[in-house]
C-alpha cells in the first residue's frame, strides 16, 4: 500500500490520485482530493470529481469539504454526452449561464428546468444551490444510447434520451419535476445523507418527489388542491402509463405500479442488487410518506411550499439522519411543525402520518 | 443460447425484461451474438467492488442460458463493464428481441 507521508503533487497521474483518494490513509486521501481539485481545469475537475464519486464512492459533501472548493462563477452548465456513456461525462459543453438557447431541445429543457429548481430553492428557502454554497449545477443530456433513465451520480445530473419503448424520447428532460427530483437528490446528499436502501432510501426518494412536485407547482403557480401530484407525468410511453408515481393515489401511475399508500401494504424487499427489488423498495414504499405529504398539503391549503414544504425542508436539512426510518421522520416533522407554526400545524402533520399508518 | 436482461431501479417506473434467443437469429447474426458474448467474457467478469449506491441509478441483471447452464450477473450503472454495455446495446437493436414488463 502507500507510504505514509506521501505528498501529492501535480505531476501525479489522475488515476493514482483517484486511488489514493479511495485507498490511502486520511492524510493521503485529503491531499489527493485537494490536488485533484486544485490542479485541474474546471471541466477536468468536474470529470475527476465525478469519477471519484462514481468509482470510489467519495461523498459530494466530503469532496467539497476536503477540496475546499470555492463557489464556481458559473451557476449552471449543460453538457452533451453525444451518446458516449459513462466514460464521457460530463461531455461537450452545450450551454452555460449567459448563453442563448441552442438548437437542441434537450439542452434547453434541462437548462430551463434546472434554473426553475435553483430559483425555487433560492426564493423559498434562501438556499444557494445544492450545497447551499453556490455549487455549479452540472447536467449532461443525450447520455448513452436510447438510455431509459435520469439520475444524480453524486456530482451531476445525467439524462438519457429515452428509447421510445419505455420512456418517451425527450420525455425525461421535458419533465420539470423529474429534473427537480434529481437535483433534490443532491440537496439530500449535502444534508441528511439518507442511505439509499429500504426505509431511509424510500425517504430519500420521497424527499425528491416532494420537492420535485413543489418545483412544478411553484413554476405553475398552483395551489395544493389544483396540483396533479404526479411525478414524471407524460414521460412514459402512453401504453405503459400516465406517470412514474402518484403522490395522491400511490399505485395508480402505470401498469404494474405497486406503490402502497399505507403501512398495512408496506412492501418488505431485500436490498440485494436484484433490479426487481429496487434497493429494498426505495421507489415503492416512498408512496407511504408521499401520500402523507399530499394529505397534509391539501389539508393546510394554499401553496404547498408555504407551510408543508417549509416543514419538510427543515426536517430534511436539519433533522433527518442517514439511517432515519419512517416513524422517526414522522416524529421529526411533528416537532418542526410545532417549532415553525404551532399546535394546529403539528396536529395536521400528525393526522397525515396517522392516515397512512406510520403513526398510530 | 438465450440472453435475458432485467432493468430496474432507475428513476422508478416499470422493471423491464428484454430477451433474445439465438435460435431466432440467422446463422450470421447468431454468430455475431456469440462473438459479442465472447468479447464480453461474461464468465470471467470480476465481482464489482462495493460502492456507495447512487440515487436513481439503473440496476441490471444479465442471465445467460446456454446448453443447460445458467449464468446470472448483476451490475449498477456505475459498475456495468463497457463490453457488457455494448452487448446490451446490440441486443436492444435487434428486431428479434422481445421486451416486456418483468413479473413481480
Amino acid at each position: 500500500m502507500y507510504q505514509s507521508g506521501w505528498v501529492c503533487c501535480q505531476i501525479a497521474p489522475p488515476d493514482l490520485l483517484a486511488r489514493l483518494a479511495a485507498e490511502g490513509d486520511a492524510a493521503q486521501r485529503e491531499a489527493a482530493i485537494q490536488t485533484l481539485a486544485a490542479s485541474a481545469s474546471l471541466r477536468t475537475q468536474r470529470g475527476l470529481l465525478g469519477r471519484l464519486r462514481r468509482e470510489v464512492g467519495v461523498g459530494a459533501a466530503e469532496i467539497a469539504g476536503l477540496a475546499g472548493l470555492e463557489p464556481s462563477s458559473s451557476r449552471q452548465t449543460v453538457y452533451d454526452n453525444q451518446h458516449n456513456g459513462r466514460s464521457f461525462l460530463p461531455g461537450v459543453r452545450a450551454r452555460g449561464d449567459d448563453d442563448a438557447p441552442v438548437q437542441d431541445a434537450a439542452v434547453n429543457d434541462a437548462f430551463d428546468a434546472t434554473w426553475a429548481t435553483y430559483d425555487f430553492y433560492h426564493a423559498i428557502f434562501e438556499r444557494d444551490s445544492l450545497d447551499a454554497a453556490g455549487m455549479e449545477l452540472v447536467s449532461t443530456v443525450h447520455y448513452g444510447v436510447d438510455f431509459d433513465n435520469a439520475f444524480w451520480n453524486g456530482a451531476q445530473m445525467v439524462y438519457g434520451d429515452g428509447s421510445g419503448r419505455v420512456f418517451q424520447v425527450g420525455g425525461l428532460t421535458r419533465s420539470i419535476d423529474v429534473v427537480a427530483h434529481e437535483l433534490t437528490h443532491g440537496v439530500t446528499d449535502f444534508t441528511a445523507g439518507l442511505v439509499y436502501s429500504k426505509q431511509s432510501g424510500a425517504l430519500n426518494e420521497h424527499m425528491s418527489d416532494v420537492f420535485g412536485s413543489l418545483v412544478k407547482q411553484h413554476s405553475a403557480g398552483q395551489t395544493a388542491d389544483k396540483a396533479d401530484w404526479l411525478i414524471g407525468a407524460d414521460t412514459l410511453v402512453p401504453a405503459l402509463g400516465r406517470a412514474l408515481r402518484s403522490m395522491s393515489e400511490p399505485g395508480t401511475a402505470y401498469s404494474g405500479d405497486r406503490q402502497p399508500g399505507h403501512m398495512d401494504d408496506y412492501v418488505d424487499l431485500p436490498d440485494d442488487n436484484d433490479p426487481r427489488n429496487d434497493n429494498g423498495g426505495v421507489h415503492i414504499n416512498s408512496g407511504i410518506p408521499n401520500r402523507a405529504f399530499y394529505l397534509l398539503a391539501v389539508n393546510l391549503g394554499g401553496f404547498a411550499w408555504e407551510k408543508a414544504g417549509r416543514i419538510w425542508y427543515r426536517a430534511l436539512t436539519e433533522r433527518l439522519q442517514p439511517d432515519t426510518v419512517f416513524t422517526e421522520a414522522a416524529e421529526l416533522t411533528l416537532a418542526v411543525a410545532d417549532e415553525l407554526y404551532g399546535p394546529d400545524e403539528r396536529a395536521a402533520v400528525e393526522n397525515a402520518w396517522q392516515e397512512v399508518g406510520v403513526l398510530s | 443460447m438465450k440472453l435475458v436482461i432485467v432493468r430496474g431501479g432507475g428513476i422508478g417506473g416499470p422493471v423491464t425484461l428484454t430477451e433474445l434467443d439465438s435460435d431466432q437469429l440467422s446463422s450470421a447474426d447468431s454468430q455475431a451474438l456469440a462473438e459479442q458474448v465472447d468479447r464480453a467474457d461474461l464468465g470471467n467478469v470480476p465481482e464489482p467492488a462495493t460502492r456507495r449506491r447512487q440515487p436513481d441509478e439503473l440496476l441490471y441483471e444479465i442471465v445467460v442460458h446456454n446448453g443447460g447452464e445458467r449464468l446470472i450477473l448483476r451490475f449498477s450503472e456505475a459498475t456495468l463493464p463497457d463490453e457488457i454495455r455494448l452487448l446490451i446495446q446490440w441486443i436492444d437493436g435487434r428486431p428479434e428481441r422481445s421486451q416486456s414488463l418483468a413479473p413481480r
